[in-house]
């Protein structure tokens, strides 16, 4: 792995993304167009949660608390997945004569990856200070972290969809899909003390930063165990979609 | 004796069950230009990506010596990109960021395909022809000793493509053995051999 040419590739692939204005601006406006619906559709009234990671009793939380909450990690998931998976499938026959000109596949992954990293850095931040200003949360650094987590997991995931599926509204469907049924559903804790098949629930990719955030925000304890799957989990994905890509991106001489 | 830069061994390749190509075997010497001709569908595109290993065969071997260059027919570049920025992104590639020296070599091929005055706009604001100078341009950029082009000449305008063959002949002049497929009658003068893929084979 060279250092100068994964800098090369990151700088170009760094431009590369953030000319393209109406993406930009439409991850922009997805929080807060999230956020906007959440806030005008809930109320202060307290509803009953139970943490998937916690002692198993029920909590009362303001419902638009929670809900923002909620909202505001398949936001962060849903932008860090796309994005990624852009990175992979845009250009990709240009990439591919990169690697004939003498670039190595896990130069130009490692070069994506660095930028995936800048770009949930960015949504993970944007979507807290979003949420900051319609709940204070216990602990905001730790919903930041979960927040953080779920992105990079996401992002991981994006990666995977990016490498697996060769047009780009195959992989808004595997993303959507996949975001929808598990951060913006089942991940949700009000339907988690009475939800059958909980092993599911736990394995899906949301799991692990949702358990961070709602523990940072209405509860309390060692986030450490969590963090540590989250990125785990996402690192797993991860390794799939470096091996994948090489593969695709191989030369044959 | 010294090698062909370029030497091709009973490739075999076909799609499933249709055989493309069928034992092709040929070499490029130093100092010339063959000539890849066929009807369509015949393989020559195949046969090219297989060349430079964007293709793998089913059998048989493709055995390239020194700096591959390769330019097909669609423009494989970065729509958001700029000009100058591909530039800086091939030298990379090549291994000749390290000095300056690739700025003279860049400015060269910008002014004897001329555009130069391009050199910050994005390729999606180009025109296809320049589009396709910045593709072969940089097909060109690190003086390759084996030069592979799939006719990357479609989109250009008559002075632009007698530039491309003074480049091209300037480039075998020096040394170099190169491979272009292409249709056009009038370029058969210019190839020191000319083999035809009929049938899955070269004759």
């Amino acid at each position: 792995m060279r250092a100068t040419y994964v800098g090369t590739s990151a700088a170009m692939t760094a431009r590369d993304l953030t000319r393209q204005r109406l993406v930009l601006a439409l991850a922009l406006a997805v929080p807060a167009v999230f956020f906007a619906a959440v806030f005008a559709t809930t109320g202060e009234r307290p509803v009953p949660i139970t943490l998937a990671a916690g002692d198993g009793r029920v909590m009362m939380v303001d419902e638009r608390r929670q809900s923002l909450l909620f909202i505001g990690i398949a936001a962060s998931g849903l932008i860090s997945a796309f994005f990624a998976s852009s990175l992979i499938q845009r250009q990709l026959n240009a990439n591919r004569r990169l690697v004939l000109c003498g670039y190595r596949a896990a130069e130009l992954i490692a070069a994506r990856l660095a930028v995936l990293l800048g770009i949930v850095a960015i949504t993970a931040l944007y979507t807290w200070l979003a949420l900051s200003l319609f709940s204070s949360p216990r602990f905001p650094t730790g919903v930041l972290l979960g927040l953080t987590v779920g992105a990079f997991v996401y992002g991981c995931y994006g990666l995977l969809v990016g490498t697996l599926v060769r047009r780009e509204l195959e992989s808004i469907f595997a993303i959507l899909v996949l975001v929808n049924i598990d951060a913006g559903w089942l991940q949700n804790p009000i339907y988690y003390q009475n939800a059958g098949s909980k092993w599911l629930i736990k394995a899906l990719p949301a799991y692990y930063p949702s358990q961070i955030a709602y523990r940072s925000a209405f509860a309390s304890g060692n986030m450490g165990e969590l963090v540590a799957y989250g990125l785990a989990y996402g690192t797993a994905l991860l390794l799939v979609a470096v091996a994948l890509y090489a593969v695709r991106m191989r030369i044959a001489r | 004796m010294i090698a062909s830069p370029l030497a091709v061994y009973n490739v075999v390749k076909s799609y499933r069950r249709r055989a493309v190509l069928r034992g092709v075997s040929f070499e490029a010497h130093p100092g010339e230009i063959v000539g890849i001709v066929g009807e369509n569908g015949a393989g020559k595109s195949t046969l090219l990506r297989i060349l430079v290993g964007l293709l793998r065969p089913d059998s048989g071997r493709v055995h390239v010596t020194g700096r591959l260059g390769y330019c097909d027919q669609e423009p494989q570049i970065f729509p958001d990109l700029t000009v100058a920025e591909h530039f800086v992104y091939f030298a990379r590639a090549y291994g000749i960021a390290g000095d300056r020296s690739w700025l003279a070599m860049r400015d060269e091929l910008l002014a004897r395909f001329r555009y130069e005055q391009e050199v910050n706009v994005r390729v999606n604001e180009l025109s296809g022809g320049t589009r396709q100078k910045l593709h072969l341009s940089l097909a060109l950029f690190h003086q390759p000793d084996v030069l592979i082009l799939d006719e990357p000449f479609l989109a250009f305008d008559w002075e632009t493509y007698l530039r491309f063959w003074t480049e091209t002949e300037a480039l075998r002049d020096g040394g170099a053995a190169i491979v272009i497929v292409s249709h056009l009658a009038h370029d058969r003068a210019r190839f020191t051999r000319i083999l035809e893929l009929r049938g899955g084979r070269l004759e």
